[in-house]
């Protein structure tokens, strides 16, 4: 037997001339009802012809603002009603009352009245409920703490980590280091981005052995000459050379003439009878980066 | 034993209590992991950079360089490059200047120093030896004249210079 019918088989239904009737006009009352039984209380009260404390009252709403109570003397709940019935509702409604309503909304074994099975399944379900409610929280704050347990750990190996790289980077941490591995870490960078990297405002100083090089490399080895000198800085270029002809001095100044940054003057030259010494100036073209 | 009326209330409260702290901790514990997270980029950032700058040569000083710096550099590069020690004539200080490379907090922020050698009696294969491994070595001290003489010694096999190598750093002015 399934629920429905176990309610079924307790409930009582008995005729519609054992309680007493009314329909209330709750219209007269105002619209924001405080407790709208007590104040049905007040307008079923003179409808019936016991005192109304002796009366256990039911009422159920009709639709705009109507109602209809159904009441029972509470002497007669408490000496004839069964122990097991757990409903007891009118099995038929009078016949001045024209509504279409199921019956059994107008049930009176409620409030104090209420059997004890049903207050007992009642409270069962409470407690299964509230069981499923606690759980459910409990579940959520285990969640929660698995999650930030997770994280925790997490952070711990990233914490770790951090001090593993800072290790790699700045050596083992000495006991006596007065900064904490981050500035340490700071102020060895900002000493490698001054001395590693050449502030842009700067101006580039000359290698002058690399403009050696290149004089050297435009040399024309085909052609004799004794250096007597070569003097190199940033904006100039000296060279002093004996050759044995003035053709050898033009082969020279061909070859040299088309260095890459410099402009070459005209050649000094002073003839003697053995050789001619000639003088070679280089200036550095303005636009030449150094 | 808490009545009826107030153990919904009590256990809903409850439950939502349990459930904003909970949601916090957990907000808290993310914030807290993002922020070591992107500390430790930032920290393998700066690590990744200090490995790539000290793996470059030093260009700029991070003070004043004594003359036994370039004493010891001198005399590790003529050994290198197969100078003998007696070429070596003399190394003095030429010069230690303020660079100007602007106005206000720029201005005066570097200085230059430099020192000038005498080697004498080089082969141009010397020579060339000289200037490379001292420019490989390191690149802080440049040179910034150069100043060959030839050196006129008819018992010598080859021809020989006498060099006169102004060498200048440019360091931070602390």
């Amino acid at each position: 037997m399934n629920s429905a019918a176990q309610v079924a088989s307790h409930t009582l239904r008995w005729p519609a001339e054992r309680f007493y009737w009314g329909v209330l006009d709750a219209s007269i009352l105002p619209s924001q009802l405080g407790s709208p039984t007590e104040q049905l209380h007040y307008l079923f009260e003179p409808l019936v012809p016991e005192v109304l404390e002796d009366l256990h009252v039911v009422f159920h709403s009709l639709g705009r603002r109507r109602y209809i109570a159904c009441a029972i003397p509470r002497k007669v709940l408490e000496e004839e009603v069964d122990a097991s019935a757990v409903r007891l509702i009118p099995a038929a409604l009078p016949t001045f009352v024209t509504a279409d309503f199921p019956l059994e909304s107008l049930n009176l074994l409620t409030r104090e009245f209420t059997p004890r099975t049903v207050r007992m399944a009642r409270h069962r379900l409470g407690r299964e409920i509230a069981a499923v409610v606690a759980t459910s929280f409990l579940v959520l704050w285990i969640g929660f703490s698995r999650r930030v347990n997770a994280m925790d750990e997490r952070h711990e190996q990233v914490s770790q980590r951090i001090g593993e790289v800072y290790e790699q980077a700045l050596g083992a941490p000495s006991v006596n280091a007065s900064l904490p591995p981050s500035l340490q870490l700071e102020a060895r960078l900002r000493s490698l981005r001054h001395s590693r990297v050449i502030d842009p405002a700067l101006e580039p100083i000359a290698d002058a052995s690399l403009q050696l090089q290149n004089l050297l490399a435009s040399w024309p080895a085909a052609v004799p000459v004794e250096t007597e000198s070569i003097h190199i800085s940033s904006d100039a270029m000296h060279v002093v050379g004996v050759l044995r002809s003035t053709s050898d001095v033009q082969l020279l100044v061909n070859a040299l003439e088309g260095l890459e940054g410099w402009e070459l003057r005209p050649p000094a030259v002073r003839s003697s009878t053995k050789a001619i010494r000639a003088t070679l100036q280089f200036r550095r073209r303005e636009e030449s980066p150094r | 034993m808490i009545r009826p009326a107030l153990f919904w209330p009590l256990l809903l409260a409850a439950g939502t209590l349990t459930t904003v702290i909970g949601a916090g901790r957990v907000r808290s514990a993310e914030a807290r992991l993002a922020s070591a997270v992107m500390r430790l980029e930032q920290v393998a950032h700066k690590t990744r950079e200090l490995a790539d700058l000290s793996g470059k040569q030093e260009r700029i000083g991070t003070q004043e360089r004594p003359r036994q710096d370039v004493l010891a550099l001198l005399n590790s590069v003529m050994a290198e490059a197969g100078v003998p020690s007696a070429s070596f004539r003399s190394l003095d200080v030429e010069a230690d200047v303020a660079v100007r490379i602007g106005t206000g907090a720029e201005a005066g922020r570097y200085r230059r120093q430099s020192l000038s050698l005498v080697l004498e009696r080089l082969s141009p294969a010397q020579l060339g030896a000289f200037l490379e491994i001292w420019r490989a070595r390191q690149r802080l001290w440049i040179p910034t004249r150069l100043e060959l003489t030839h050196v006129r010694d008819p018992r010598a096999p080859q021809n020989l210079y006498s060099a006169r190598i102004l060498v200048t750093a440019t360091y931070l002015d602390s």
